[in-house]
Order: C-alpha cells, then structure tokens, then sequence
C-alpha cells in the first residue's frame, strides 16, 4: 500500500490531477471518522474533511515520505479541526487544576480500565473535552499511533504529549463523576 | 492500544453511524480542478512577468551600451543621404557607402548581442529548470 501511495503521489505532483481521486478513495472515510472523533459537532466533520483533502492536494509537494501517507493527512487533520474549533469559538468544562494535581495516576489508571457503570457518562465526559484532548485520545488510544509520533503531529516534545495524555485521563475521571453526580 | 478498553468502545461509537456521502470525491475534484487551474494561470502570469523584465532588461542594455553607436550611423547615413542629392552617380556611390557603413556598424551591435541574448535566455532557462527540480524534490 505504502510503496503504491508513493507512485500515485508521484504521479499528482508530476501532473496526473486525476490520479489524486484514487488516494481520495482510499482514506477519505479514515479521515472522516477522525474528525468525527475530534470536533463536537459532528456536522462539521464533513466540511473540515474537504478541507483536509483540498489542503493535502495543495501542499502534496511538501510530503517527504518520511511519514506514511495516512500519518500526513492526520495531521493535517488535526491542524484544520483546531482552527475550525478556534473559529466557531467552541465552549470546553473547565476543570480546577487542583483538582487534577491531587488525584493519584493509579486510580484514574484503573476506573478506566475497569468496568464500573458510571463509565456510560464517558462519551459524555469525551465531549466535554477540548479538541486537543480529543485529538490526543484518538489517535493514541483508537489509532494506535505512538505517542512520539502523536507528539510530531502536534508539534509538540514528547514528554509533553505524555504529561497531557495522563492531565486529559484525569480530565475524564473527574467529568465522568462530575456527569454521574457521584463526585464530591 | 487496547480494543477492549472502555475508551476504545466510546471512541468507537463516536460518529459510527456517519459516513461521507457518495458523490463527496466528485465534488472534492471538483474543487481540486479549479484550484489547478488557478495555480496554472498564476504559473502563466508570472511567466509572462518573468519574460517581460528579461525584456526589459534585454532592451535596456540595448539601449544603454549600444544607443549611440546606433544614433551615430542613423545620422551618418542622414548626413551622406542629404549631401548625395547632388548628383545622381554620387548618391549612389554614396548611398553603396553609406549601406556599407551601416552595414558594419549593425553587424558590430549584432555581434555583440547576440551573446548578450543568448546568455538571458539559457539564464532564464536554467533558473526555471533549477526551480522545478527543487520544488519535485521537496
């Protein structure tokens, strides 16, 4: 597939516009089901979507080949869903920061992994979240994408993405139990 | 990445029911053709901007290093035209001479131009080619 995705991106930069609807059919349903992921209001997923590939289609001469194709477009994704969400100005629960430094990363580690009920508040704790933080959850956790390339992708070191990756955990913990009014 | 986790299972579910419409990859080319179109009018337009200041420039160095040896055989030819209304035979002699003269000088100016012409042109083409090669690369 990779090896594929090279000639055919060869082949748009070298004129073939046409060629571009074969990698368009290849990932546009894997990109939209990560916007979807990310932004809140799901009718944007769509728009943000032909942003992505617009864009792509624009800067196409720009990709190394260092990442794979699909990697690319991810993070180009993230990029648009994050100047979408700036433009629509969209609200996020603020959470005391207290409250986060004090709870201990075991616990929150295993109310996640467990299967206590008040976890069916957690797409709603998920949408609490700001874009970011879905971002980083999605393409870590349902992506499996490592963290150090989750990093690159949000231009951010890698040290941080971890230390934002167990703020945002603590984040859930805190709004799953904030949802299910069984917190404080 | 576990799949069992519940955060996978709520990510999961998040906009499972949604799927792109069919014609989304339509409308997309669509899109992506206009926007070809436009770059390759820019591309056109500072192309024409491009061969518009080598002319310029051609023309300025024309003008600038050669300009008085072209006014000089314009008046000379002018002066030996006038004093060879005379007579007939002396014009002609004279207008043979002054061809002549003419003759040499533009070859002159030729000679020198050519170069000069030929030097802007493979310039120009090198640079575009440079271009292109480091924008394939990138």
């Amino acid at each position: 597939m990779e090896n594929n995705d090279r000639h055919i991106i060869r082949r748009v930069i070298d004129g073939s516009t046409e060629s571009y609807k074969i990698l368009m059919d290849r990932y546009s349903q894997q990109v939209f089901s990560l916007v979807v992921k990310i932004v809140s209001r799901e009718d944007d997923a769509e728009e943000i979507t032909q942003d992505v590939f617009v864009n792509a289609y624009r800067n196409l001469e720009k990709f190394d080949f260092r990442s794979t194709f699909s990697t690319w477009l991810y993070r180009i994704a993230y990029n648009e869903a994050v100047s979408h969400t700036r433009r629509k100005k969209v609200e996020t629960t603020p959470i005391d920061e207290a409250t986060l430094n004090n709870l201990p990363d075991a616990r929150v580690d295993s109310f996640l992994e467990s299967d206590n009920p008040r976890l069916a508040a957690l797409p709603e704790a998920i949408e609490a979240l700001s874009v970011d933080e879905r971002a980083l959850i999605s393409f870590h956790y349902f992506e499996g994408i490592p963290l150090k390339e989750v990093a690159d992708m949000m231009r951010i070191g890698e040290s941080a993405a971890k230390v934002r990756l167990m703020r945002t955990r603590k984040k859930l913990y805190v709004l799953i139990n904030k949802l299910s009014g069984k917190y404080e | 990445m576990n799949k069992q986790s519940p955060l996978y299972k709520a990510l999961e579910e998040r906009g499972r029911s949604r799927r792109l419409p069919p014609d989304f990859s339509f409308e997309i080319m669509n899109e992506i053709r206009a926007v070809e179109k436009r770059r390759k009018r820019r591309d056109m337009w500072w192309g024409i901007a491009g061969y518009a200041v080598a002319a310029f420039v051609a023309i300025f160095t024309l003008v600038y290093f050669f300009g008085d040896m072209f006014n000089e055989t314009l008046h000379t030819s002018a002066a030996t035209f006038a004093a060879s209304k005379v007579s007939t035979v002396q014009t002609t002699t004279e207008m043979i001479k002054s061809f002549e003269t003419s003759w040499s000088s533009s070859a002159d100016m030729l000679t020198s131009l050519l170069p000069v012409s030929a030097i802007l042109l493979v310039l120009d083409h090198y640079l575009r080619k440079k271009i292109a090669v480091r924008y394939k690369r990138q």
